[in-house]
C-alpha cells in the first residue's frame, strides 16, 4: 500500500513539476463535486464547461376565492414560463459548447429585493460530451438535460438507459378556507376533511399530469428520480406551488442488465 | 507585509523544536491523503483585516431622465470598489497562507477554507488549511492549493488528477433601476401580469458569465486541464438610490491530469451501503 501510495505522490508531483502546454479551448470547468465528477468521467463523458441561465421574473398577482379550491393559472403559468426561460438559456449555453448533454442540473428560485413579487429563477449544470457523436442527443438533435446527481447518472448509464431530458410540471393551487360551520362540524372529532383532501389530490394530479405530458413529448420510456415538492413561496398558508420534477429516460439497448450490487457497511456516520 | 508576522515565525520554530505535526484534517481526510502518499506538516493560516470597501462610492446626482434613457448600461463605478475590496482581501490571504506553507517545506495545502467576517468598520479575511508534503523525490514547481477536503484530493489523485490551484474569481456590475421600479410600482394593471425584468435578468446573467469567464481565464493561465467549481454564489445590494448591483463569485480548484493509463485504481464498484442517512 505504502509503495503504491508513494508512487501516486511521485507521479502527481512529477505532473505538477513539468512545464505544461495545452492548446487553447481544450480546458473544462465543471460544476460537479469530486464525488460526481469521477463517475461521470468513468461513464465515458467528458465535461466541457459549467453552463447556466437565469431569469428575473415578475410573478403576477392572483387571488383565489376565499372558500373555493382552484388552480391559480396566472401563477402556474408564471412559474413554468420563468423556469423554461432559465432552462432555455442554459441549453443555449450548452449548444454553444457543442455538448451532448447537461448533467447535474440544479434549479433554484430566490425572491430577491428587486421589487414585490420578483423572483430569480436559475438553472446551473455541467455540459458534457459523450464517447460517440450524436448517440446521446435527443431526437431533435439537442443536448439532453438530466436532473440526476453524477452518481445516479453513472448508475443509469451503466444499466443501459440514457436520459432524454428533464421534465417538470407545476400547479399553483389555492386551497379553500373552511367555513365556520364546517370547522364546527369536525371540531374535536377524528374525521377526514374531504374538501382539503380533494384539493391536495387535484393539485398533485395536475402537476404530475403536466410532467407526464412533457415526457411523452420527448418520446421517453419512463421518468426516474421524480421529486414532488410543495413550495409555499411567499403566498401565505393557502396558496402553494406543487412542483414535480424528474428525468425522462429511454433504453439504449433492448438487453440492458443491471449489475448486482455488492453489499457494504460503511464505517462512517 | 513582506515578512511573516512574528507570531507565525514563533509558531514555526516551536513546531520545529517539538516535532509535533498539527493538522486540521478530519479522520477520513487524514486517512485519504495517507493513501496517496501525502503527509501533513502543519496547519497554516493567512489572515488580513482590511477596511470595508465603500458600497456607496458617489451620491446619486440629478439628470434622472438622462440616466433612465440609458437604462441597461452598466454603472460599474458603484460596484467596482466593493469588488476590488473583496478581490484584494482574498488574494492577500491566499498569498500569505502560501508563504507560510512554503516556510514549512510543504508541497501543497489541502482543505483551504476561505472566510470573511464583518468587523467594526472592516472585514477580516481568513484562509486556513493543512500544509502537506509528498513522499516524492520530485517537488512541484509551485505549491498546490485546494479547498477540497483531503478525502476528495485522495479520490482525484487515485483517478489520475492532481489539484493545482485554488481559484477565486468574481465579477460585479450595477444598473440603474428607476425604470423598472416605475413600471412595477405605478401601473396597477402590470402588477397582476407576468413578465420578465429585462435589465435585472441581463445584469444577473452577465455577472455570472463574467465571473465564470474569469475563472476560465485563471484555469488557462495556470496551464491546467480543467477546473472543478465548488461554490457559485450571487448576492445583490443597492449601492445608491435607484441603483442595483450584483456580485457573482466562482470558487474552485484547477486540476491537472498526470496519468491517463487504465492502471489508476479508479474502478467504480457498484455497492449498496447497508446504512443510509436518516434510516436506522
Amino acid at each position: 500500500m505504502t509503495a503504491a501510495a508513494d508512487q501516486i505522490a511521485e507521479d502527481a508531483m512529477r505532473g505538477l513539476a513539468r512545464p505544461r502546454t495545452r492548446k487553447r479551448g481544450s480546458r473544462f470547468t465543471s460544476d460537479l463535486s469530486v464525488n460526481e465528477f469521477l463517475p461521470v468521467c468513468e461513464a465515458g463523458f467528458r465535461p466541457l464547461g459549467m453552463v447556466l441561465g437565469s431569469s428575473v421574473y415578475h410573478v403576477g398577482v392572483q387571488l383565489g376565492r376565499w372558500s373555493e379550491n382552484q388552480e391559480l393559472e396566472v401563477l402556474s403559468t408564471a412559474m413554468s414560463r420563468a423556469r423554461e426561460l432559465a432552462m432555455a438559456r442554459m441549453r443555449k449555453d450548452a449548444r454553444g459548447l457543442g455538448a451532448d448533454g447537461v448533467v447535474g442540473v440544479r434549479l433554484d428560485i430566490e425572491f430577491r429585493e428587486f421589487g414585490e413579487n420578483v423572483a430569480e429563477f436559475t438553472a446551473v449544470g455541467t455540459a458534457v460530451k459523450g464517447d460517440q457523436p450524436r448517440r446521446w442527443r435527443t431526437h431533435t438533435g439537442n443536448p439532453f438535460t438530466s436532473y440526476l446527481s453524477g452518481q445516479d447518472f453513472f448508475t443509469l448509464v451503466k444499466a443501459g438507459y440514457a436520459p432524454v431530458g428533464m421534465v417538470m410540471g407545476s400547479c399553483v393551487y389555492h386551497v379553500a378556507h373552511q367555513r365556520f360551520r364546517q370547522v364546527l362540524g369536525t371540531l374535536g372529532r377524528n374525521a377526514e376533511i374531504p374538501q382539503l383532501t380533494d384539493a391536495l389530490y387535484d393539485a398533485r394530479e395536475l402537476a404530475i399530469g403536466r410532467m407526464q405530458a412533457e415526457a411523452s413529448a420527448l418520446r421517453a420510456e419512463g421518468v426516474v428520480g421524480v421529486r414532488l415538492l410543495s413550495l409555499p413561496h411567499r403566498w401565505g398558508g393557502h396558496t402553494t406551488e406543487f412542483f414535480v420534477i424528474g428525468t425522462a429516460v429511454k433504453p439504449l439497448r433492448a438487453d440492458h442488465t443491471i449489475t448486482t450490487p455488492r453489499l457494504v457497511l460503511p464505517l462512517v456516520d | 507585509m513582506p515578512e511573516l508576522p512574528p507570531a507565525v515565525v514563533e509558531r514555526r520554530n516551536r513546531a520545529a523544536r517539538s516535532g509535533v505535526r498539527t493538522s486540521l484534517l478530519s479522520v477520513p481526510s487524514a486517512a485519504g491523503i495517507e493513501a496517496v502518499g501525502l503527509e501533513p506538516v502543519g496547519e497554516v493560516m493567512g489572515c488580513a483585516v482590511r477596511s470595508a470597501p465603500r458600497r456607496h462610492p458617489m451620491p446619486y446626482s440629478g439628470r434622472r431622465w438622462e440616466v433612465m434613457r440609458q437604462h441597461g448600461k452598466y454603472y460599474d463605478a458603484y460596484s467596482r470598489p466593493y469588488l476590488d475590496g473583496m478581490r484584494t482581501g482574498y488574494n492577500s490571504v491566499l498569498a500569505r497562507i502560501r508563504r507560510e506553507a512554503k516556510t514549512l517545506g510543504a508541497d501543497g495545502i489541502v482543505g483551504v477554507q476561505l472566510t470573511r467576517t464583518a468587523l467594526d468598520g472592516g472585514n477580516e479575511f481568513v484562509a486556513m488549511g493543512t500544509a502537506v508534503r509528498a513522499r516524492s523525490k520530485v517537488r512541484p514547481t509551485s505549491l498546490f492549493t485546494t479547498e477540497l477536503a483531503g478525502s476528495d484530493v485522495a479520490k482525484l489523485m487515485l483517478a489520475g488528477w492532481a489539484p493545482m490551484r485554488l481559484q477565486w474569481a468574481a465579477a460585479a456590475h450595477a444598473i440603474d433601476t428607476h425604470y423598472n421600479t416605475l413600471i412595477i410600482g405605478t401601473r396597477n394593471s402590470l402588477r397582476a401580469s407576468n413578465f420578465e425584468l429585462d435589465a435585472h435578468t441581463k445584469l444577473i446573467n452577465d455577472v455570472r458569465a463574467d465571473a465564470r469567464q474569469e475563472f476560465d481565464r485563471m484555469t488557462e493561465a495556470a496551464h491546467a486541464d480543467g477546473g472543478i467549481v465548488s461554490d457559485l454564489t450571487l448576492s445583490t445590494w443597492e449601492p445608491g438610490e435607484g441603483v442595483t448591483a450584483a456580485i457573482a463569485v466562482v470558487c474552485g480548484t484547477a486540476v491537472a491530469r498526470f496519468r491517463r493509463t487504465d492502471s489508476a485504481p479508479a474502478d467504480t464498484l457498484t455497492v449498496m451501503p447497508l446504512w443510509r442517512r436518516g434510516e436506522c
